[in-house]
């Protein structure tokens, strides 16, 4: 089963964490969405929306460990958000744009 | 036979030559020979003025001339895999698709698109039509998944329900939803297996008890009609092999709520059993026949073909189509709810056409969104001519999409400002002179608004001039109350967006300088429906 997965870093750590997504072999550049928090001008942070399988939500989660121990700073300030989610059956069932939007308003965010 | 017999059985052939030449160009008047159909392909021609596919000539002559271009046919070659070698199946993501012309390639994994196939008509509108054991219950029926044939013969595909211990009935949730005002006719496959005399099974809305139904043992149709709803009707008829019936109703949501509708077996009693197959839920007071949809993605209809389409995030998805020499030409791309032309489309050398995350290169920002899923692009490095254009509307047609967007009337007053403020709401720092609108720059957040009335959930392209722009100037327009710069960034000057709001009445352009001085000038603001050509004719 795939999952609607929407990740949000700040701004500054995006090369790490285009790094750890090109060491899971997506490529070289994953975050492309450009983030302003609170309405402001300026970029903060950068999101990616992507399909991922229940295996990734585990080690996103502390569930179980993860394969790549590079990535664990970034995991502290990462802002994940899964649809359908594993841990919670009451959250809407989203997918794409909607869950991206979704995420955004949730967590105060507009793109720029 | 004499000579003069001779010629006047030519004469004679001659007439009847002229009189078939003369029907045939009165059938194919207004289609024109489709360019590039072999010599004297007449019966192609004809197939075609008469509603018959459009050849695929249509498109390939697009790049006769040996034109620099791209033209995934009929997404006939698309890959999991940049190096082509995987082919994807529907559902999966996409890295490689092959082209008449130029291939493209998405090495992120994390930013692929995916593929899917529909009929070109797409009629029920659930998620899942066959799946029936994983949706929600109510009362716990015993569900077994996979239990015995379909009506028509696959083994192990209908679902057992089974009234559980203590129960009288069950409801199987969310068979589809009806809005205020819609009509719509929901339909399920079913047959007894132990079923007590006068249980019903029938649909019904999420806060009444089921309104049509049909009474054991001999289906005799019931509709309790209450307050809310219209038109309602339900019937059973005998369908498929022995003892199957396809159960269907048909309704008009008058209430003020849009409601849910559930299937439910009702006054019967525990160890009751009912299979059941295949639901659908169409819009409409008619009962059609039934496609399966796996997902939204996956979607068949015995008979008819399912074209592919690709479905992108309209978040970070893109497909991107590497020009090594540079482009500049006509861009067409087709979606299942309309298809956009856009003209001159400039590729530096090395560069990329790019499709998605939310336009294609050189389209006003957000016009994916109007498109729909993608059944297919053409980029032709020349100029195309109105027929070129309409064939290879036509051919992409029969994949699913729909024609061109076509622009409806202007919707804005006094656009252009000659009538200075007419119309025109300003926040401070506003001012409309000498036929523009101009903000200064001294307040934080600002909007210039005009009270419009537009249909919700429909697509406008809006655009106005940007004359001014001094600094890094956020703006937007927006149907909401915050400015709507996510679509619009700070160069572009158009945009499509849907009204998806209802109790917006206003568009706004709004600007906003962050704390830092700086001016804005603009002119001939505009706002117009986008149409697909169908509903023009």
């Amino acid at each position: 089963m795939n999952y609607s997965a929407v990740l949000i870093i700040p701004a500054d750590l995006k090369p790490q964490a285009d790094a750890v997504g090109e060491g899971m072999g997506w490529g070289p550049e994953s975050y492309t969405i450009p983030l302003s928090h609170d309405e402001g001008e300026t970029v903060t942070h950068f999101a990616l929306r992507a399909d991922v399988d229940a295996q990734f939500i585990r080690w996103i989660r502390g569930q179980d460990p993860l394969p790549d121990t590079s990535a664990e700073p970034i995991l502290g300030a990462l802002i994940a958000d899964f649809s359908p989610d594993p841990d919670d059956d009451e959250k809407p069932i989203l997918w794409g744009r909607a869950h991206l939007d979704a995420v955004l308003a949730e967590h105060g965010f507009v793109t720029i | 036979m004499t000579t003069a017999n001779k010629l006047q059985r030519i004469l004679d052939t001659k007439d009847d030559l002229k009189a078939e030449i003369d029907e045939f160009l009165d059938e194919v008047e207004g289609f024109p020979m489709p360019i590039g159909l072999p010599f004297k392909d007449y019966a192609s021609w004809l197939a075609y003025a008469r509603g018959g596919d459009a050849p695929r000539t249509a498109v390939s002559v697009l790049f006769v001339n040996g034109e620099d271009g791209a033209w995934p046919e009929d997404l006939a070659e698309v890959f999991t895999d940049t190096a082509g070698t995987v082919p994807a199946n529907i559902t999966q993501s996409i890295a490689r698709v092959n082209a008449l012309g130029r291939d493209t390639i998405q090495s992120n994994a994390a930013l692929r698109p995916k593929l899917g196939a529909a009929p070109v008509e797409v009629r029920n509108l659930l998620n899942d039509s066959d799946n029936l054991y994983a949706y929600t219950t109510l009362n716990s029926p015993i569900v077994t998944a996979n239990a015995a044939q379909n009506p028509f013969g696959t083994a192990n595909d209908a679902t057992l329900f089974e009234v559980n211990a203590g129960q009288t009935e069950f409801s199987i949730r969310s068979i589809g939803l009806i809005e205020i005002g819609q009509s719509r006719t929901g339909s399920i496959y079913f047959k007894p297996v132990s079923v007590a005399n006068n249980a019903r099974l029938g649909f019904g809305n999420a806060e009444r008890t089921t309104q049509a139904s049909v009474a054991f043992p001999d289906l005799v149709p019931n509709t309790a009609q209450t307050q809310g709803l219209a038109d309602l009707s339900v019937a059973a008829q005998p369908v498929g092999n022995e003892g199957w019936f396809r159960l269907s109703s048909a309704q008009t949501r008058t209430a003020l709520t849009t409601s849910e509708v559930r299937v439910r077996l009702s006054s019967a009693q525990a160890g009751d059993q009912i299979l059941l197959w295949r639901a659908q839920h169409e819009r409409g007071l008619a009962m059609t026949a039934p496609q399966k949809v796996a997902s939204s993605l996956d979607i068949t209809e015995q008979g008819f073909p399912s074209p592919r389409f690709i479905r992108f995030d309209l978040s970070d998805d893109v497909l991107p189509t590497n020009f090594p020499n540079g482009f500049t030409g006509d861009v067409m791309v087709f979606g299942r709810k309309g298809s956009w032309i856009e003209r001159d489309v400039a590729i530096a050398a090395g560069g990329d056409l790019n499709i998605g995350p939310q336009t294609f290169t050189g389209a006003p920002a957000g016009v994916l969104n109007a498109l729909g899923d993608i059944v297919g692009w053409t980029a032709v490095e020349r100029s195309l001519d109105e027929d070129e254009i309409a064939r290879a509307v036509a051919y992409h047609r029969q994949k699913g999409a729909k024609g061109l967007l076509a622009e409806g009337p202007e919707l804005v007053a006094n656009g252009d400002f000659s009538d200075g403020a007419t119309g025109w709401a300003l926040g401070a720092g506003w001012t409309i002179s000498g036929g523009v609108a101009t903000f200064n720059g001294t307040q934080n957040v600002s909007i210039l608004e005009q009270q419009l009335l537009l249909s919700i959930n429909e697509f406008y392209l809006f655009r106005f001039n940007h004359i001014v722009n001094l600094g890094s100037f956020l703006w937007g327009f927006n149907f909401g109350t915050a400015p709507f710069r996510n679509v619009v960034g700070t160069a572009s000057a158009s945009g499509v967006i849907r009204k998806t709001d209802s109790r917006e009445t206003a568009i706004r352009i709004a600007s906003e300088n962050n704390g830092n001085i700086k001016e804005f000038t603009i002119d001939n603001v505009s706002v117009r429906r986008l149409i697909p050509q169908e509903e023009l004719a």
